[in-house]
Protein backbone atom coordinates (compact mmCIF):
# COMPACT_ATOMS: atom_id res chain seq x y z
CA UNK A 1 0.00 0.00 0.00
CA UNK A 2 1.46 3.58 -0.79
CA UNK A 3 2.45 6.14 2.00
CA UNK A 4 0.01 8.35 0.40
CA UNK A 5 -2.50 8.06 -1.50
CA UNK A 6 -5.21 10.40 -3.62
CA UNK A 7 -8.34 9.35 -4.70
CA UNK A 8 -10.68 11.63 -7.05
CA UNK A 9 -9.20 14.49 -4.90
CA UNK A 10 -11.39 17.90 -6.44
CA UNK A 11 -10.93 20.97 -4.58
CA UNK A 12 -13.55 23.67 -5.58
CA UNK A 13 -12.83 27.40 -4.83
CA UNK A 14 -16.56 29.40 -5.09
CA UNK A 15 -16.77 28.75 -9.29
CA UNK A 16 -12.91 27.98 -9.36
CA UNK A 17 -12.26 24.50 -9.89
CA UNK A 18 -8.59 24.49 -8.12
CA UNK A 19 -8.15 20.40 -8.40
CA UNK A 20 -10.00 18.42 -10.70
CA UNK A 21 -10.55 14.81 -10.04
CA UNK A 22 -6.90 14.02 -8.54
CA UNK A 23 -5.57 10.33 -8.52
CA UNK A 24 -2.00 10.16 -7.05
CA UNK A 25 0.27 7.21 -5.24
CA UNK A 26 3.38 8.22 -3.73
CA UNK A 27 5.49 5.53 -2.16
CA UNK A 28 7.37 5.14 1.04
CA UNK A 29 10.73 7.08 1.19
CA UNK A 30 10.74 8.27 -2.27
CA UNK A 31 11.29 12.09 -3.33
CA UNK A 32 8.13 13.05 -5.41
CA UNK A 33 7.70 15.45 -7.46
CA UNK A 34 4.66 17.91 -8.56
CA UNK A 35 5.48 20.47 -11.20
CA UNK A 36 2.85 22.56 -12.76
CA UNK A 37 3.00 26.52 -13.97
CA UNK A 38 1.69 28.82 -11.55
CA UNK A 39 -1.95 28.64 -10.99
CA UNK A 40 -2.12 25.06 -12.16
CA UNK A 41 -3.45 23.73 -8.68
CA UNK A 42 -0.26 22.37 -6.97
CA UNK A 43 0.01 24.54 -3.89
CA UNK A 44 -3.54 22.97 -3.42
CA UNK A 45 -2.53 19.45 -4.02
CA UNK A 46 0.25 19.83 -1.51
CA UNK A 47 -1.97 21.61 1.42
CA UNK A 48 -4.49 18.62 0.86
CA UNK A 49 -1.99 16.19 2.03
CA UNK A 50 -1.98 17.86 5.75
CA UNK A 51 -5.79 18.70 5.11
CA UNK A 52 -4.57 22.58 5.28
CA UNK A 53 -7.34 22.86 2.89
CA UNK A 54 -10.22 20.29 2.74
CA UNK A 55 -10.63 18.62 -0.83
CA UNK A 56 -14.60 19.47 -1.96
CA UNK A 57 -14.61 15.90 -3.00
CA UNK A 58 -12.64 12.55 -2.60
CA UNK A 59 -10.24 10.82 -0.33
CA UNK A 60 -6.47 11.68 0.93
CA UNK A 61 -5.57 8.62 2.77
CA UNK A 62 -1.81 8.76 4.67
CA UNK A 63 -0.63 5.61 6.12
CA UNK A 64 -3.80 3.86 5.42
CA UNK A 65 -5.90 6.45 7.48
CA UNK A 66 -8.13 8.43 5.71
CA UNK A 67 -8.25 12.19 6.95
CA UNK A 68 -11.76 12.96 6.57
CA UNK A 69 -12.55 10.12 9.06
CA UNK A 70 -10.00 11.62 11.64
CA UNK A 71 -11.21 14.69 14.56
CA UNK A 72 -9.90 17.95 14.81
CA UNK A 73 -7.53 16.24 17.45
CA UNK A 74 -7.14 13.09 15.66
CA UNK A 75 -5.64 15.44 12.73
CA UNK A 76 -3.56 17.60 14.41
CA UNK A 77 -1.87 14.74 15.35
CA UNK A 78 -1.31 13.41 12.50
CA UNK A 79 -0.11 16.60 11.40
CA UNK A 80 2.97 15.95 13.30
CA UNK A 81 4.24 13.14 10.78
CA UNK A 82 3.82 15.72 8.10
CA UNK A 83 6.09 18.43 7.99
CA UNK A 84 5.91 21.01 5.50
CA UNK A 85 8.49 23.45 4.59
CA UNK A 86 7.24 26.71 2.61
CA UNK A 87 8.63 29.32 -0.07
CA UNK A 88 9.06 32.46 2.52
CA UNK A 89 10.10 30.18 5.45
CA UNK A 90 7.51 31.21 7.85
CA UNK A 91 9.34 31.38 10.67
CA UNK A 92 8.61 33.40 13.81
CA UNK A 93 10.53 36.26 13.87
CA UNK A 94 10.58 37.29 17.00
CA UNK A 95 12.09 33.98 18.00
CA UNK A 96 15.79 33.19 17.83
CA UNK A 97 16.92 30.17 16.22
CA UNK A 98 17.09 27.25 18.52
CA UNK A 99 13.61 28.17 19.96
CA UNK A 100 12.01 28.49 16.15
CA UNK A 101 13.42 24.47 15.91
CA UNK A 102 12.14 23.76 19.46
CA UNK A 103 8.69 25.25 18.88
CA UNK A 104 7.08 22.00 17.21
CA UNK A 105 8.22 20.22 19.85
CA UNK A 106 7.01 22.49 22.48
CA UNK A 107 3.09 22.29 21.23
CA UNK A 108 3.78 18.55 21.34
CA UNK A 109 4.25 18.89 25.15
CA UNK A 110 7.56 18.08 25.06
CA UNK A 111 9.76 20.29 28.25
CA UNK A 112 11.49 23.50 27.26
CA UNK A 113 14.49 21.98 27.96
CA UNK A 114 14.78 18.60 26.04
CA UNK A 115 12.73 20.89 23.19
CA UNK A 116 16.07 22.86 23.08
CA UNK A 117 18.22 19.79 23.04
CA UNK A 118 16.40 18.01 20.04
CA UNK A 119 16.73 21.20 18.55
CA UNK A 120 20.44 21.58 18.96
CA UNK A 121 20.95 18.47 16.91
CA UNK A 122 18.84 19.01 13.97
CA UNK A 123 20.40 22.57 13.58
CA UNK A 124 23.51 20.39 13.53
CA UNK A 125 22.37 18.16 10.54
CA UNK A 126 21.66 21.41 8.84
CA UNK A 127 24.89 22.56 9.41
CA UNK A 128 23.78 26.09 11.40
CA UNK A 129 25.53 25.11 14.84
CA UNK A 130 26.70 28.88 15.39
CA UNK A 131 23.27 30.39 14.51
CA UNK A 132 21.70 28.95 18.00
CA UNK A 133 21.11 32.41 19.00
CA UNK A 134 20.76 34.47 15.97
CA UNK A 135 17.22 36.07 15.11
CA UNK A 136 15.86 35.22 11.40
CA UNK A 137 15.89 38.60 10.80
CA UNK A 138 19.64 38.42 10.80
CA UNK A 139 20.14 35.11 8.28
CA UNK A 140 20.17 34.47 4.83
CA UNK A 141 17.28 33.15 2.77
CA UNK A 142 19.23 30.00 2.25
CA UNK A 143 19.94 30.15 6.44
CA UNK A 144 16.36 30.88 6.75
CA UNK A 145 15.43 27.59 4.88
CA UNK A 146 18.19 25.29 6.74
CA UNK A 147 16.53 26.55 9.97
CA UNK A 148 12.80 25.74 8.63
CA UNK A 149 13.86 21.97 7.28
CA UNK A 150 16.01 21.75 11.58
CA UNK A 151 12.27 22.40 12.24
CA UNK A 152 10.34 20.59 10.14
CA UNK A 153 12.83 17.39 11.22
CA UNK A 154 12.06 18.54 14.93
CA UNK A 155 8.66 16.40 15.03
CA UNK A 156 10.52 13.40 13.62
CA UNK A 157 7.73 13.34 10.44
CA UNK A 158 7.42 10.58 8.15
CA UNK A 159 6.37 13.05 5.45
CA UNK A 160 8.47 16.10 4.58
CA UNK A 161 6.07 18.50 2.09
CA UNK A 162 8.23 21.02 0.12
CA UNK A 163 5.96 23.87 -1.02
CA UNK A 164 8.08 26.27 -3.65
CA UNK A 165 10.75 25.40 -0.94
CA UNK A 166 13.66 26.51 -3.71
CA UNK A 167 11.63 29.21 -5.37
CA UNK A 168 12.95 32.39 -3.04
CA UNK A 169 16.33 31.29 -3.49
CA UNK A 170 19.17 32.02 -5.94
CA UNK A 171 21.15 29.01 -8.02
CA UNK A 172 23.88 28.20 -5.94
CA UNK A 173 21.33 28.14 -2.62
CA UNK A 174 18.64 26.05 -4.47
CA UNK A 175 21.36 23.77 -5.13
CA UNK A 176 22.83 23.67 -1.68
CA UNK A 177 19.39 23.27 -0.09
CA UNK A 178 18.04 20.37 -2.75
CA UNK A 179 21.60 18.76 -1.69
CA UNK A 180 20.14 18.74 2.49
CA UNK A 181 17.01 17.30 1.50
CA UNK A 182 18.26 14.37 -0.57
CA UNK A 183 20.90 13.80 2.65
CA UNK A 184 17.81 14.10 4.83
CA UNK A 185 15.30 11.58 2.71
CA UNK A 186 18.59 8.57 2.84
CA UNK A 187 19.50 9.38 6.14
CA UNK A 188 16.12 9.65 7.71
CA UNK A 189 14.31 7.90 5.06
CA UNK A 190 11.50 10.74 4.76
CA UNK A 191 9.15 10.51 2.29
CA UNK A 192 9.81 14.20 0.52
CA UNK A 193 6.83 15.86 -1.49
CA UNK A 194 8.47 18.90 -3.82
CA UNK A 195 6.19 21.24 -5.33
CA UNK A 196 7.84 23.54 -7.79
CA UNK A 197 7.51 25.33 -11.29
CA UNK A 198 11.50 24.90 -11.78
CA UNK A 199 12.06 21.66 -13.93
CA UNK A 200 15.80 21.48 -12.55
CA UNK A 201 14.52 20.82 -8.93
CA UNK A 202 12.37 18.02 -9.97
CA UNK A 203 15.53 16.74 -12.36
CA UNK A 204 17.94 17.06 -9.78
CA UNK A 205 16.81 15.14 -6.93
CA UNK A 206 12.99 13.49 -7.53
CA UNK A 207 12.60 9.82 -8.53
CA UNK A 208 9.09 10.76 -9.78
CA UNK A 209 7.01 13.43 -10.81
CA UNK A 210 3.62 14.51 -11.42
CA UNK A 211 2.51 17.10 -13.57
CA UNK A 212 -0.24 19.45 -13.20
CA UNK A 213 -1.96 21.45 -15.65
CA UNK A 214 -5.09 23.36 -15.00
CA UNK A 215 -5.84 21.28 -11.81
CA UNK A 216 -5.88 18.10 -13.73
CA UNK A 217 -2.43 15.42 -13.29
CA UNK A 218 -1.73 15.63 -16.88
CA UNK A 219 0.72 13.17 -16.21
CA UNK A 220 3.01 10.61 -13.81
CA UNK A 221 6.20 8.95 -14.16
CA UNK A 222 9.70 8.45 -13.19
CA UNK A 223 11.98 11.58 -13.71
CA UNK A 224 13.73 10.04 -15.96
CA UNK A 225 11.20 8.64 -18.51
CA UNK A 226 9.08 11.77 -18.13
CA UNK A 227 11.78 13.45 -19.10
CA UNK A 228 12.89 11.83 -22.20
CA UNK A 229 9.87 11.70 -23.40
CA UNK A 230 6.87 13.83 -21.68
CA UNK A 231 3.70 12.31 -22.88
CA UNK A 232 1.59 15.18 -22.43
CA UNK A 233 0.85 18.55 -23.84
CA UNK A 234 1.88 20.10 -20.28
CA UNK A 235 4.87 17.90 -20.00
CA UNK A 236 6.35 18.89 -23.42
CA UNK A 237 5.77 22.84 -22.68
CA UNK A 238 7.31 22.01 -19.33
CA UNK A 239 10.64 20.04 -20.64
CA UNK A 240 10.71 20.74 -23.96
CA UNK A 241 10.03 23.92 -24.23
CA UNK A 242 12.24 25.04 -21.34
CA UNK A 243 14.34 27.89 -23.26
CA UNK A 244 14.39 26.10 -26.76
CA UNK A 245 10.72 26.31 -28.34
CA UNK A 246 10.97 29.91 -29.26
CA UNK A 247 14.71 29.35 -31.16
CA UNK A 248 13.00 26.20 -32.83
CA UNK A 249 10.00 28.28 -33.55
CA UNK A 250 11.79 30.95 -36.32
CA UNK A 251 13.73 27.96 -38.20
CA UNK A 252 12.21 26.73 -41.79
CA UNK A 253 10.17 24.05 -42.35
CA UNK A 254 12.25 21.22 -41.51
CA UNK A 255 11.09 18.49 -39.50
CA UNK A 256 12.68 18.41 -35.84
CA UNK A 257 13.65 15.46 -33.77
CA UNK A 258 14.25 15.58 -29.64
CA UNK A 259 17.45 13.32 -29.10
CA UNK A 260 18.55 12.75 -25.28
CA UNK A 261 21.80 10.93 -24.64
CA UNK A 262 22.72 9.21 -21.49
CA UNK A 263 25.84 9.25 -19.42
CA UNK A 264 27.85 6.71 -21.05
CA UNK A 265 25.29 5.37 -24.12
CA UNK A 266 27.95 6.10 -26.39
CA UNK A 267 31.46 6.90 -27.30
CA UNK A 268 30.65 7.01 -30.60
CA UNK A 269 30.30 10.60 -32.90
CA UNK A 270 26.80 9.91 -33.70
CA UNK A 271 25.97 13.06 -35.23
CA UNK A 272 29.00 13.52 -37.15
CA UNK A 273 28.98 9.19 -38.41
CA UNK A 274 25.13 9.87 -39.54
CA UNK A 275 26.12 12.52 -41.65
CA UNK A 276 28.40 10.94 -42.89
CA UNK A 277 26.52 7.58 -43.56
CA UNK A 278 23.25 9.53 -44.71
CA UNK A 279 25.35 12.36 -46.97
CA UNK A 280 22.52 15.09 -45.38
CA UNK A 281 23.35 17.96 -43.74
CA UNK A 282 21.59 18.39 -40.52
CA UNK A 283 21.06 21.66 -38.68
CA UNK A 284 21.66 21.28 -34.74
CA UNK A 285 19.18 23.49 -33.34
CA UNK A 286 20.02 23.34 -29.85
CA UNK A 287 22.10 21.33 -27.34
CA UNK A 288 22.16 21.19 -23.45
CA UNK A 289 23.49 18.83 -20.89
CA UNK A 290 20.91 18.98 -18.06
CA UNK A 291 21.99 16.85 -14.42
CA UNK A 292 18.73 14.40 -13.88
CA UNK A 293 18.98 12.59 -10.73
CA UNK A 294 22.72 12.53 -10.27
CA UNK A 295 23.55 11.94 -14.16
CA UNK A 296 24.14 14.01 -16.94
CA UNK A 297 21.60 13.98 -19.48
CA UNK A 298 22.26 15.67 -23.27
CA UNK A 299 19.35 17.32 -25.12
CA UNK A 300 19.79 17.75 -28.33
CA UNK A 301 16.91 19.41 -31.28
CA UNK A 302 18.02 18.51 -34.44
CA UNK A 303 16.55 20.24 -38.16
CA UNK A 304 16.16 17.90 -40.58
CA UNK A 305 14.57 17.61 -43.81
CA UNK A 306 10.98 16.08 -44.17
CA UNK A 307 12.16 13.03 -46.60
CA UNK A 308 15.38 11.99 -44.72
CA UNK A 309 13.30 12.23 -41.11
CA UNK A 310 12.26 8.37 -41.10
CA UNK A 311 15.77 7.24 -41.78
CA UNK A 312 17.28 9.47 -39.11
CA UNK A 313 15.09 8.19 -36.34
CA UNK A 314 15.87 4.77 -37.37
CA UNK A 315 19.70 5.72 -37.81
CA UNK A 316 19.30 6.76 -33.85
CA UNK A 317 17.26 4.66 -32.35
CA UNK A 318 19.57 1.43 -33.65
CA UNK A 319 22.14 3.34 -31.48
CA UNK A 320 19.56 3.42 -28.43
CA UNK A 321 18.85 6.98 -27.95
CA UNK A 322 15.67 8.18 -27.67
CA UNK A 323 14.04 10.18 -30.49
CA UNK A 324 11.01 12.32 -30.63
CA UNK A 325 9.43 14.81 -33.32
CA UNK A 326 8.83 17.90 -31.75
CA UNK A 327 5.95 20.18 -33.22
CA UNK A 328 6.74 23.82 -32.81
CA UNK A 329 3.53 24.28 -31.15
CA UNK A 330 4.14 22.07 -28.43
CA UNK A 331 0.64 21.74 -27.72
CA UNK B 1 0.34 82.05 45.74
CA UNK B 2 2.60 78.91 45.26
CA UNK B 3 1.49 78.16 48.85
CA UNK B 4 3.30 74.86 50.38
CA UNK B 5 -0.83 73.99 50.42
CA UNK B 6 -0.58 74.38 46.39
CA UNK B 7 2.16 72.51 45.75
CA UNK B 8 0.68 69.45 47.76
CA UNK B 9 -2.66 69.69 45.99
CA UNK B 10 -0.40 69.63 42.19
CA UNK B 11 1.68 66.72 43.60
CA UNK B 12 -1.64 64.78 44.80
CA UNK B 13 -3.06 65.76 41.09
CA UNK B 14 0.05 64.35 39.80
CA UNK B 15 -0.31 61.04 41.90
CA UNK B 16 -3.89 60.81 41.32
CA UNK B 17 -3.86 60.93 37.45
CA UNK B 18 -0.95 58.12 37.11
CA UNK B 19 -3.43 55.87 39.83
CA UNK B 20 -6.37 56.68 36.94
CA UNK B 21 -3.90 56.25 34.20
CA UNK B 22 -2.67 53.16 34.62
CA UNK B 23 -5.14 51.28 36.39
CA UNK B 24 -7.68 52.24 33.99
CA UNK B 25 -5.25 50.94 31.12
CA UNK B 26 -4.66 47.67 33.08
CA UNK B 27 -8.34 47.15 33.73
CA UNK B 28 -8.60 48.22 29.93
CA UNK B 29 -6.80 45.48 28.78
CA UNK B 30 -7.77 43.23 31.04
CA UNK B 31 -11.23 43.58 29.19
CA UNK B 32 -9.75 44.58 25.65
CA UNK B 33 -7.02 42.03 24.71
CA UNK B 34 -9.48 39.22 24.66
CA UNK B 35 -11.88 41.42 22.80
CA UNK B 36 -9.42 41.97 20.85
CA UNK B 37 -8.11 38.96 19.92
CA UNK B 38 -11.52 37.31 19.69
CA UNK B 39 -12.52 40.27 16.78
CA UNK B 40 -9.51 39.09 15.40
CA UNK B 41 -9.83 35.18 15.42
CA UNK B 42 -13.27 35.38 14.43
CA UNK B 43 -13.27 37.68 11.37
CA UNK B 44 -12.90 35.98 7.68
CA UNK B 45 -9.90 35.39 7.66
CA UNK B 46 -9.10 34.48 11.57
CA UNK B 47 -8.39 31.06 12.73
CA UNK B 48 -11.69 30.38 13.53
CA UNK B 49 -14.51 32.80 11.37
CA UNK B 50 -17.59 33.31 12.91
CA UNK B 51 -19.73 35.86 11.22
CA UNK B 52 -22.67 36.22 14.15
CA UNK B 53 -19.82 36.91 16.79
CA UNK B 54 -17.85 38.75 14.85
CA UNK B 55 -20.47 41.05 13.49
CA UNK B 56 -22.06 41.52 17.13
CA UNK B 57 -18.51 42.32 18.74
CA UNK B 58 -18.01 44.77 16.16
CA UNK B 59 -21.06 46.56 16.40
CA UNK B 60 -20.86 46.81 20.12
CA UNK B 61 -17.21 48.34 19.52
CA UNK B 62 -18.47 50.73 17.16
CA UNK B 63 -21.55 51.95 19.24
CA UNK B 64 -19.10 52.53 23.02
CA UNK B 65 -16.61 54.11 20.38
CA UNK B 66 -19.14 56.60 18.73
CA UNK B 67 -20.10 57.82 22.71
CA UNK B 68 -18.25 61.21 23.40
CA UNK B 69 -16.63 60.30 26.35
CA UNK B 70 -18.23 63.04 28.28
CA UNK B 71 -21.20 61.87 27.68
CA UNK B 72 -20.37 58.35 28.40
CA UNK B 73 -18.94 59.56 31.80
CA UNK B 74 -22.78 61.12 32.39
CA UNK B 75 -24.62 58.08 31.64
CA UNK B 76 -22.91 55.54 33.66
CA UNK B 77 -23.06 57.80 36.63
CA UNK B 78 -25.27 55.15 38.34
CA UNK B 79 -23.69 52.24 37.26
CA UNK B 80 -20.36 54.07 38.75
CA UNK B 81 -21.98 54.58 41.64
CA UNK B 82 -23.32 50.51 41.59
CA UNK B 83 -19.50 49.99 41.45
CA UNK B 84 -17.29 52.18 43.54
CA UNK B 85 -20.22 53.75 45.92
CA UNK B 86 -19.58 56.89 44.81
CA UNK B 87 -19.86 58.90 41.11
CA UNK B 88 -16.67 61.50 41.98
CA UNK B 89 -13.13 61.28 42.73
CA UNK B 90 -10.07 59.52 41.13
CA UNK B 91 -11.50 55.72 41.79
CA UNK B 92 -15.02 56.77 40.32
CA UNK B 93 -13.48 58.08 37.36
CA UNK B 94 -11.79 54.49 36.50
CA UNK B 95 -14.81 53.05 35.80
CA UNK B 96 -15.74 55.08 32.58
CA UNK B 97 -12.27 55.27 31.74
CA UNK B 98 -12.18 51.49 31.36
CA UNK B 99 -15.43 51.28 29.52
CA UNK B 100 -14.38 53.66 27.26
CA UNK B 101 -10.64 52.52 26.80
CA UNK B 102 -12.21 48.88 26.36
CA UNK B 103 -13.23 48.80 22.33
CA UNK B 104 -10.19 51.57 21.81
CA UNK B 105 -7.88 48.72 22.99
CA UNK B 106 -9.86 45.78 21.05
CA UNK B 107 -9.24 47.72 17.77
CA UNK B 108 -5.80 47.91 18.26
CA UNK B 109 -5.45 44.36 20.07
CA UNK B 110 -7.49 43.38 16.39
CA UNK B 111 -5.03 45.05 13.75
CA UNK B 112 -2.15 44.02 15.67
CA UNK B 113 -3.14 40.37 15.29
CA UNK B 114 -4.08 40.80 12.04
CA UNK B 115 -0.66 42.08 10.98
CA UNK B 116 1.20 38.34 11.66
CA UNK B 117 2.19 36.88 8.51
CA UNK B 118 -0.84 34.58 7.67
CA UNK B 119 2.52 32.32 6.41
CA UNK B 120 3.52 31.81 10.33
CA UNK B 121 0.07 30.96 11.17
CA UNK B 122 -0.02 28.23 8.99
CA UNK B 123 3.39 26.96 9.61
CA UNK B 124 2.05 26.16 12.99
CA UNK B 125 -1.12 24.42 11.70
CA UNK B 126 0.58 22.17 9.76
CA UNK B 127 2.70 20.99 13.24
CA UNK B 128 -0.67 20.10 14.67
CA UNK B 129 -0.89 23.61 16.81
CA UNK B 130 -4.71 24.37 18.55
CA UNK B 131 -6.13 27.40 17.91
CA UNK B 132 -5.27 28.03 21.87
CA UNK B 133 -1.90 27.35 20.70
CA UNK B 134 -1.21 29.54 17.34
CA UNK B 135 -3.28 32.20 19.62
CA UNK B 136 -0.61 32.25 22.94
CA UNK B 137 2.24 30.89 20.95
CA UNK B 138 2.14 32.74 17.63
CA UNK B 139 -0.36 35.78 17.48
CA UNK B 140 0.47 37.12 20.34
CA UNK B 141 4.13 36.44 20.50
CA UNK B 142 4.31 37.80 16.88
CA UNK B 143 2.49 40.85 17.32
CA UNK B 144 4.32 41.60 20.67
CA UNK B 145 5.81 44.66 19.41
CA UNK B 146 3.00 45.72 17.48
CA UNK B 147 1.02 45.67 20.56
CA UNK B 148 3.50 47.74 23.10
CA UNK B 149 2.99 50.28 20.78
CA UNK B 150 -0.57 50.14 21.34
CA UNK B 151 -0.10 50.27 24.57
CA UNK B 152 2.00 53.34 24.97
CA UNK B 153 -0.76 55.18 22.71
CA UNK B 154 -3.72 53.69 25.06
CA UNK B 155 -1.75 55.28 27.46
CA UNK B 156 -1.48 58.53 26.37
CA UNK B 157 -5.60 58.43 25.23
CA UNK B 158 -6.62 57.62 28.76
CA UNK B 159 -4.29 60.22 30.29
CA UNK B 160 -6.00 62.55 27.95
CA UNK B 161 -9.79 61.01 28.66
CA UNK B 162 -8.77 61.78 32.39
CA UNK B 163 -8.53 64.88 32.50
CA UNK B 164 -11.49 65.56 30.86
CA UNK B 165 -12.87 63.69 33.52
CA UNK B 166 -11.61 66.52 36.16
CA UNK B 167 -14.57 68.67 34.71
CA UNK B 168 -17.14 66.80 36.56
CA UNK B 169 -15.00 65.79 39.63
CA UNK B 170 -12.71 63.53 38.40
CA UNK B 171 -9.83 64.64 40.13
CA UNK B 172 -5.73 64.30 39.05
CA UNK B 173 -4.82 67.22 37.36
CA UNK B 174 -7.21 67.78 34.42
CA UNK B 175 -10.14 68.71 37.89
CA UNK B 176 -6.90 71.24 39.04
CA UNK B 177 -6.99 72.82 36.15
CA UNK B 178 -10.72 72.98 34.94
CA UNK B 179 -11.30 74.14 38.83
CA UNK B 180 -8.19 76.85 39.04
CA UNK B 181 -7.79 77.74 35.47
CA UNK B 182 -11.68 78.11 34.57
CA UNK B 183 -13.51 78.69 37.43
CA UNK B 184 -11.20 80.96 39.27
CA UNK B 185 -9.14 82.49 36.41
CA UNK B 186 -5.67 81.84 37.82
CA UNK B 187 -4.27 80.47 34.58
CA UNK B 188 -0.34 79.96 35.82
CA UNK B 189 -1.91 76.93 37.99
CA UNK B 190 -3.64 75.77 34.90
CA UNK B 191 -0.62 76.35 32.92
CA UNK B 192 1.86 74.16 35.14
CA UNK B 193 -1.04 71.65 35.56
CA UNK B 194 -1.26 71.24 31.37
CA UNK B 195 2.38 71.47 31.68
CA UNK B 196 2.77 68.38 33.72
CA UNK B 197 0.39 66.49 31.46
CA UNK B 198 2.62 67.21 28.38
CA UNK B 199 5.59 65.65 30.47
CA UNK B 200 3.48 62.48 31.14
CA UNK B 201 2.73 61.60 28.05
CA UNK B 202 6.23 62.34 26.65
CA UNK B 203 7.39 60.00 29.63
CA UNK B 204 5.14 57.39 28.31
CA UNK B 205 5.64 57.42 25.13
CA UNK B 206 9.19 57.31 25.46
CA UNK B 207 9.60 54.68 27.39
CA UNK B 208 6.77 52.78 25.69
CA UNK B 209 8.81 53.47 22.30
CA UNK B 210 11.76 51.86 23.90
CA UNK B 211 10.62 49.03 25.09
CA UNK B 212 8.80 48.21 21.80
CA UNK B 213 12.40 47.98 20.43
CA UNK B 214 13.89 46.30 22.62
CA UNK B 215 11.45 43.16 22.39
CA UNK B 216 11.30 43.35 18.51
CA UNK B 217 13.09 41.44 16.43
CA UNK B 218 11.81 41.59 13.15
Amino acid sequence: MAQIELKNVTKQFDDVTALNGINLEIEQGEIFGIIGMSGAGKSTLVRCLNYLERPTAGEVIIEGEKLSDLSQKELRDKRKSIAMIFQHFNLLMQKNVIDNIAFPLLIQGVSKKEARKKAREYLEVVGLSEKEKAFPSKLSGGQKQRVAIARALASNPHILLCDEATSALDPQTTASILELLKEINTRYNITIVIITHQMEVIQKICDRVAIIENGNLAEVGTVIDTFKAPKSAAGKHLIIGQGNVEEVKVLTEESKLRVVFETGSTYEPIIANMILYLKEPINILYANTKDVNGTAKGEMVLGVKETQKENIIKYLQERNLTVREVVNDVD
Amino acid sequence: MWTEQILQMIGKGVLETLYMTLVSTLFGYVLGLPFGIVLAITDKNGICPNRFIYRSLDILANILRSIPFLILLILLIPFTRFVVGKSYGSSATIVPLVIAAAPFIARMIESSIKEVDSGVIEAAKSMGANNFTIIAKVLLVEARTSILVGVTIAIGTILGYSAMAGTVGGGGLGDIAVRYGYYRYEEDIMIVTVILLILLVQIFQFVGMRLANVVNHK
